[in-house]
């Protein structure tokens, strides 16, 4: 194999440079072969030219797993590196013999057809290619509904081929039954909704990859359960306009419900359990505009994951329960617009952190592992009346992350907050750099370094020592221990099935609106939001009859 | 209190060896060079130095102890001087880059099953 002969690091780097490079136009190599990077979830390039005869060496430079598939079939990563996940670090060339342009996907990352998601082009030979510009698809999104019902099954037998008859604006409805399917949307405003939240239920059989796959603009997904996929329950990919509304996903084998190089979006009175990677995760947006709000995220690796969701992305009135950690907003170089900021995370129950070993996980979510709410390596966030509490090691951490950058924790607020039974510290910051923080007024009883709150607080004193080197070595040991294997996470296929949800209101009734301007559609008034009222009993565990007993 | 010198859970050989080894290991050998170095100025009396070296040995942590019982101490056989610092700095410094060796690299890939 090339990947025996070539140095990986020569390789990643040229393939940053040919990325860095190509931006808007063909990478061309008139004398055979051209590097592309596959990152978290994108081509670098992703366009690229070739002549006839010459190849392309895709390696994978993400932390996730991708593969390389050609529209038409006619080629792919699963042919020439002889397994259809390529790992981090792993390569392979490609070499194309025929003239012609050929749109490539990754099926982990994008639909099929080569639209949307994680996919490029490849221009074989002296033919004529001009990108499309604008949005992808001739197709426009819709503000209103067309007022069109497709039912599955009565009118169409699968849920795909529903969605595929609808037009922007329709509504694809589904019966109650379990549909073993994985869906791909690509028309945008299309409303896909179940009769019943617990009835509807999509389930991959742990061979199928994402539950439903979005690649349109507007696209809504309410009222169904998607259980037992390899990847994703609901996975929304470079859209502008999604919502998630009265889902439940459980025991996916990486996201539960999931939205990534997506703006303007709301996740809303859905739950997600059971995922080794993060139960709702939003990633790579700038700004983001996607609020999460009455959501549920439980028995996952992380409860709410943000990796470079940089701006207007909000987190609030949720509950994290019984994950390896509840809240991380994490920077990572190998997605773009680095570093994750401006998130607020407000009223929310963060609680059982790490403690009681039954949620699933993998090795990154153990570096963090007992950590209520993690800022690593972002900037930013304000954390306000949340109730964090019984996190295994540490309630509100924050670190800084060493990536291709150094990454430091920094101006973050942390005020109002109730963090109290952490195995380790209830308020932590190590690292360097993981200065300009400022903590105010939250209820907790220890902190790492001692007087965090006191020295740094939000308004007057603040001092430069504001980190701590026991917290930073916790972390480096907890890297090692990954590192050689030092660990065990759960099997996602068997954790807890979730109670029965509330359906959405009005049921297959209910009004139809498409995904379009949903920020501006959300009156957020954080202003009103206060801690979570079982803080009360938090703070005072002896029941009141008790305590009248006295 | 906060629990300082608690290690993180799971409290596995790793992090006792990172939260307490390496940690609290410089501040032991703070605390014995600086002790040393303390004792041995506390016999020179009249030197108009001693202040100052005091000074030095007290606020620059680590190094003003072992720059002094390398250079200056005088009452303390050299040989064991030496030998002091330099079991100090391997002891620590060993143990530390094969920490930094372990924990600096990469993670490995996200499997997915």
């Amino acid at each position: 194999m090339i990947a025996q002969h070539v140095n990986k690091r020569v390789i990643a780097a040229l393939c940053v440079a040919a990325g860095l490079c190509g931006c808007g136009k063909p990478q061309q190599n008139p004398t055979g072969t051209v590097l592309v990077s596959m990152a978290d979830n994108s081509f670098s390039p992703a366009i690229v030219r070739v002549p006839v005869g010459g190849s392309i060496l895709f390696m994978n430079t993400g932390r996730n797993d991708h593969n390389v598939t050609a529209v038409d079939k006619s080629w792919s990563s699963e042919k020439t590196f002889g397994n259809i996940k390529m790992n981090p670090g792993d390569m392979t060339e490609i070499v194309l013999g025929k003239q012609g342009v050929y749109p490539f996907y990754c099926s982990f990352h994008a639909t099929p057809d080569g639209k949307a998601g994680m996919v490029g082009v490849a221009v074989v030979g002296d033919v004529q290619y001009t990108p499309p510009s604008g949005t992808r698809g001739i197709l426009a999104t819709v503000e209103q509904p067309t007022g069109v019902t497709r039912r599955v099954p009565q009118d169409y037998p699968t849920i795909q081929n529903g969605v595929d008859a609808a037009n922007p604006g329709d509504l694809v409805l589904i019966d109650k039954g379990e549909y073993n399917e994985a869906v791909y949307v690509t028309t945008p405003s299309v409303t896909l909704r179940g009769v019943d939240r617990n009835a509807v239920i999509l389930d991959g059989k742990f061979e199928l990859g994402t539950g439903i796959m979005v690649g349109g603009n507007g696209v809504v997904i309410e009222n169904m359960t998607a259980r037992n996929y390899t990847l994703n329950g609901f996975f929304w990919t470079a859209v502008q306009g999604f919502r998630g509304s009265y889902l439940t996903a459980y025991n996916n084998g990486d996201y539960g419900i999931y939205a990534f190089g997506s703006t303007d979006g709301l996740f809303e009175h859905s739950l997600a359990s059971g995922s080794p990677d993060s139960a709702f995760y939003v990633g790579q947006c700038a700004p983001c505009r996607v609020v999460l709000n009455d959501v549920v995220g439980s028995y996952s690796g992380l409860g709410y994951s943000g990796t470079n969701s940089s701006g207007e992305m909000y987190v609030l009135n949720s509950r994290f329960v019984h994950n390896r950690s509840g809240i991380a907003t994490t920077t990572f170089d190998i997605e773009l617009e680095p570093p994750g900021r401006d998130t607020t995370i407000v009223g929310n129950v963060v609680s059982d952190s790490g403690l009681d070993n039954e949620a699933a996980g993998f090795y990154a979510t153990e570096t963090l592992a007992g950590t209520g709410i993690a800022m690593v390596g972002t900037h930013n966030n304000h954390v306000e009346h949340n109730l964090v509490m019984r996190s295994r090691n540490n309630g509100i951490l924050m670190l800084p992350i060493l990536d291709r950058h150094y990454w430091p924790s920094t101006g973050h607020v942390v005020r109002h907050n109730t963090v109290l039974g952490s195995g380790r510290a209830d308020l932590a910051a190590g690292g360097l750099g993981t200065i300009g923080n400022c903590f105010s007024e939250n209820v907790y009883r220890t902190s790492l370094p001692w007087g965090l709150e006191a020295l740094n607080g939000c308004r007057g004193l603040r001092v430069p020592i504001a980190s701590d080197l026991s917290t930073t070595m916790t972390f480096f040991g907890a890297i090692a221990q990954v590192r050689t294997g030092q660990f065990t996470v759960n099997d996602y296929r068997t954790r807890p099935v979730p109670a029965a949800q509330p359906n959405l209101p009005g049921g297959a009734d209910a009004p139809v609106r498409p995904a379009v301007h949903v920020f501006a559609g959300i009156r957020l008034d954080l202003d009103s939001i206060k801690t979570p009222a079982e803080s009360t009993a938090a703070l005072n565990p002896v029941p009141a009859v008790a305590r009248k007993e006295q | 209190m906060p629990s300082l010198f608690s290690v993180s859970a799971p409290a596995t050989l790793f992090q006792i060896w990172f939260t307490v080894y390496l940690y609290l290991l410089p501040f032991l050998l703070y605390a014995t060079w600086a002790s040393l170095a303390l004792m041995d100025l506390s016999e020179r009396s009249g030197d108009p130095a001693r202040v100052a070296w005091g000074a030095f040995v007290l606020l620059v942590p680590l190094l003003g102890g072992a720059w002094y019982l390398l250079g200056a101490a005088q009452t303390i056989k050299r040989s064991a001087r030496i030998a002091i610092v330099l079991t100090g700095l391997v002891v620590w410094l060993l143990p530390l880059a094969a920490g930094v060796w372990l924990a600096g690299g990469p993670l490995g890939p996200k499997a997915l099953s």
